[in-house]
């Protein structure tokens, strides 16, 4: 075997365990839903599609569709200013932006959803507001279309403007800087430059949003109209309720068909607009424009000033508000609280159950988000190593869970399932998480080993590093890294994920996110907010420690005499 | 065959391998039962879990609500999420008929309590467990000094101003959706069923724009109601019969409530057969059964719980005479038939409230 084909098969080997987990725990599945959903009885029959079309699906579908795509826009108009903002802002601002960002992926969706009730609800933080200002009755915020949209944006923005940040940091800014010194107007300037450059990394990160606002479940139930009724929603009542297998089959197929045809949108869409074509059009609608443009270009700091100020207050608006409800002593939500107590956490901690639970969710999460993000890394640097179109099929194939929301996933993997009796339900929450992860640690490593400088690898091989040396000392420390934020994506989405307790749940096997979930739906009480509390000063503690113990380290290795 | 076998057994051994750690360690004798949460949870943990903890030192795990459709999957899978399952009488025929349930073994009962059991009588796979009211709730200043003779009341938005509440139609019979807004349009209770489906989704469309929230669990709704987001609605009456409630300036009517009996079953393959067998009998006993109904206002399946509780206290009960006649029976047996083909009149009423009222 020559080197370079005993290199392929070992980057073959490498990718075997992320497609093992891509193809058998979310291809899989969803193929045999496909079977059971024109299959029910073993014969064929279309009469789960049928029922589709007697069913409310179309306008729970067309509602769906189009409250993604409200979402979809409202992260476009608030998020790209943003994103752009982050580069040019003086680092103080980036800085908080930052950190509201990071927050808000670690306090997940669920307890941020909770966190509108209490600023929207009767009691909440607007009416308190409106009362003490003299209104009578509370005015009705919650539970209308405009929660729920507030909400689902809140959610999504850090994931539309992360990705789209790293885009804007990577465009030259002389570019426009050239475009200036023209003749252009700073405006001008900006739609003909920035923006066509920053046109593919603003199509990625809207696709990012509104296929996960697809997937949507806690948002509309806890927040939503009367009438709002999404995909999700309807997706659950089949299993739980109804127990129609084949209809929520054939509901899973065309979820999933539904992300295929987006995503083949997008690409196509990608292809249509090009950065040159795009370019060209904003130059044309700019000319046009162009009084306009130079009349408003000495103010342009305003708007975005103002949009880049809102987004911040909106990030950190409801995870501020935690902090008071947290030690609240009232039985029901209420804000402001009447009287500070310990009561929440003390209930939170004398409650078997609910530790018990929290045990669960962190095993669970921490070796779902092992598993998934080493596969993907591994597949990622394996990838690096395979012919263009063999990556570009590992892509597709490790990469698609980021695109199928976990409610689909685990409606399929349930359905299977039925058929494999014996199964642990921790095992099935285990292989939802690690399909979910997945993504996470393909991408992210793979972002980071394609920034390696291979000089690097080459300097260690010429003073006599053999591969795994070479791994060891160089490589694996420079991808570390990006591995542990993959790792803890990974892990996060896990713990704050309610849809595969959803099915999966059982009294050996019932992550905290459910339990919270079935308490909230029973009554809005402060102890989610306080074990969020709780949860928040141990990882405050553990980074203190980490901090303090690597400052040690490097004091001892200083101390140490030099050989 | 062997093959695939072999595959899904490799595969299961191998994330059995991965998720090992998470296997919870199993220790001493446990029975997994329903945990309804809020009110009837609380009551639920005070009179049945901890005492039958501390009598037998057989541990009681519990689970939220299990929905009939995932109950019958993890039965058909062979894992039971439950030992003691709470079926509507309207869901069991079809458990009953689908072997889903296994028979109820009376040898450990006190011969007593089940001939007591009334008024529904127990079946050969489930007992009755206890009877609740969906009752007609409304802010005090509605009704001042009166109270309301029926549903109509609550269809009636130009005497009556204000936001509604109504059970989801999700939840098929569970929260008599449909058996209110016809009657509340005007069908007299003797005539109520057959449910005549049309006319109930006419009369819930026109309310449609006055509801607040169309509730899928009682707590939630009882905020709504003590938070004056609604002045009116439906709901179970246990939750709205207590001091919270009242206290809130929340009351209700026992006036063409709608009486539903609930069932305890035991799943076939449940892992903690024998525990379940004695939870059951342990829970119908009139002590415990009186227990219960002291702690919230769901009626005794156990006729000779009555004699035990409190004085004053069965008037809070929806089975106790004086209410009895006030009320309306539902027709479990009529939901359970399956007038369409291969559909219940359970499963077909989520699917008319999908298609009729959430629908755009």
């Amino acid at each position: 075997m020559s080197a370079l084909a005993r290199n392929r098969a070992m980057a073959w080997l490498a990718c075997v365990p992320a497609l093992a987990i891509s193809l058998g725990l979310l291809f899989a599945p969803f193929a045999l839903s496909l079977y059971r959903s024109v299959a029910p009885a073993g014969t064929f029959d279309l009469s789960a599609y049928s029922g589709i079309l007697d069913s409310a699906f179309r306008s729970v579908l067309s509602d769906t569709l189009r409250f993604a795509a409200l979402v979809t826009l409202a992260c476009l108009l608030l998020g790209t200013p943003t994103a752009y903002a982050l580069v040019r802002c003086p680092a103080w601002a980036r800085r908080a932006m930052l950190v509201a960002m990071g927050l808000s992926f670690t306090i997940g969706t669920l307890i941020r959803s909770y966190a509108w009730l209490a600023i929207l609800g009767s009691r909440g933080l607007v009416n308190s507001a409106l009362h003490a200002l003299g209104w009578a009755h509370p005015v009705k915020l919650a539970f209308t279309d405009g929660a729920m949209l507030l909400a689902s944006v809140q959610v999504t923005l850090p994931l539309f403007i992360l990705p789209l940040y790293g885009v804007m940091q990577g465009i030259d800014l002389r570019v426009p800087r050239a475009a200036r010194s023209l003749g252009a107007d700073p405006v001008t300037a900006w739609f003909t430059t920035v923006l066509p450059l920053a046109l593919p990394g603003i199509g990625v990160s809207c696709a990012l949003v509104f296929l996960s606002c697809l997937g949507f479940y806690a948002i509309p139930t806890l927040l939503g109209a009367p009438d709002s009724y999404l995909l999700s929603q309807e997706l659950e009542v089949r299993i739980n309720t109804l127990g129609d297998d084949a209809g929520a089959s054939a509901r899973i197929v065309v979820m999933f068909a539904l992300v295929l045809l987006s995503c083949g949108l997008a690409a196509m869409l990608r292809g249509y607009a090009g950065r040159a074509r795009a370019g060209r059009i904003s130059a044309r609608v700019m000319h046009a424009l162009e009084p306009l443009a130079r009349a408003v270009s000495p103010w342009r700091w305003v708007p975005v000033g103002a949009i880049f100020a809102f987004v911040l207050a909106l990030l950190l608006v409801p995870l501020v508000i935690l902090v008071p409800l947290s030690v609240s002593d009232d039985f029901y939500l209420r804000f402001p609280p009447r009287g500070f107590s310990l009561r929440w956490m003390e209930t939170f901690l004398g409650d078997p159950d609910l530790l018990g639970s929290a045990a669960f969710t962190l095993r669970i999460a921490i070796t779902s988000a092992a598993i998934g993000s080493l596969a993907g890394a591994m597949a990622a640097l394996a990838a690096l190593r395979l012919g263009t179109a063999r990556a570009r099929l590992v892509t597709l194939a490790v990469a698609a869970p980021l695109v199928v929301s976990p409610i689909t996933v685990t409606a399929a993997l349930y359905l299977v399932a039925l058929r494999w009796s014996g199964i642990e339900p921790s095992v099935l929450f285990v292989a939802v998480y690690a399909v979910t992860g997945l993504p996470y640690g393909f991408l992210l490593v793979g972002a980071a080993a394609r920034r390696l400088d291979p000089q690097l690898a080459r300097a260690a091989a010429t003073l006599g590093a053999g591969p795994v040396a070479t791994a060891r000392t160089v490589t694996l420390p420079l991808l570390a890294t990006a591995f542990a934020s993959a790792f803890v994506f990974a892990f996060l989405l896990a713990v704050d994920d309610i849809s595969a307790g959803l099915f999966l749940a059982s009294s050996d096997a019932m992550p905290l996110a459910l339990r919270l979930w079935e308490d909230l739906k029973a009554a809005i009480t402060p102890l989610p907010a306080a074990i969020t509390m709780l949860a928040a000063l141990c990882a405050v503690a553990l980074y203190a420690l980490a901090g303090l113990a690597s400052k040690l380290r490097r004091e001892a290795r200083r101390s140490e005499p030099r050989p | 065959m062997s093959v695939i076998l072999n595959r899904r057994g490799a595969l299961a051994l191998g994330m059995s391998a991965a998720a090992g750690a998470c296997a919870p360690s199993r220790k001493g004798p446990e029975v997994i039962l329903c945990d309804g949460g809020s009110f009837w949870g609380r009551a639920q943990r005070r009179a049945f879990y901890k005492p039958f903890e501390k009598e037998t030192g057989i541990r009681v795990r519990t689970v939220p609500f299990v929905m009939p459709g995932k109950l019958r999957t993890s039965i058909e899978q062979g894992r039971p999420v439950i030992d003691v399952a709470d079926i509507s009488g309207a869901e069991l025929p079809r458990f009953e008929r689908d072997g889903l349930l296994a028979p109820v073994d009376l040898r450990g009962f006190d011969p007593q309590d089940i001939a007591a059991l009334g008024p529904r009588k127990p079946r050969k796979h489930a007992l009755p467990s206890f009877y609740a009211s969906t009752v007609l709730a409304y802010r005090q200043e509605l009704f001042p000094g009166r109270e309301p003779a029926g549903w109509a009341a609550m269809w009636d938005t130009a005497r009556h101003p204000g936001e509604r509440m109504l059970g989801s139609g999700l939840m098929g019979q569970m929260a008599a959706t449909f058996e209110i807004a016809l009657l509340a349009d005007g069908v007299s209770p003797e005539r109520l069923y057959p449910l005549d489906w049309d006319r109930a989704i006419r009369a819930l469309r026109r309310l449609r724009p006055s509801v607040a929230r169309y509730w899928l669990s009682s707590g939630d709704a009882l905020q709504m109601l003590n938070e004056q987001n609604v002045v009116i609605g439906n709901i179970w009456n246990g939750p709205v019969d207590t001091p919270e409630a009242r206290d809130a300036g929340s009351l209700y009517t026992w006036n063409q409530g709608i009486l539903q009996g609930g069932y305890w079953a035991i799943p076939r393959g449940a892992p903690n057969h024998a525990n379940a067998l004695r939870f059951m009998a342990f829970a119908l006993r009139p002590d415990r059964q009186a227990h219960f109904a002291s702690l919230i206002g769901y009626s005794p399946a156990n006729q000779r719980a009555f004699a035990l509780l409190p004085p004053g206290r069965a008037a809070h009960l929806p089975t106790a005479p004086q209410n009895l006649s006030r009320q309306i029976m539902q027709d479990d047996e009529w939901w359970a038939k399956e007038d369409r083909p291969g559909i219940t009149n359970v499963a077909l009423s989520v699917k008319l409230w999908e298609t009729g009222v959430v629908g755009k």
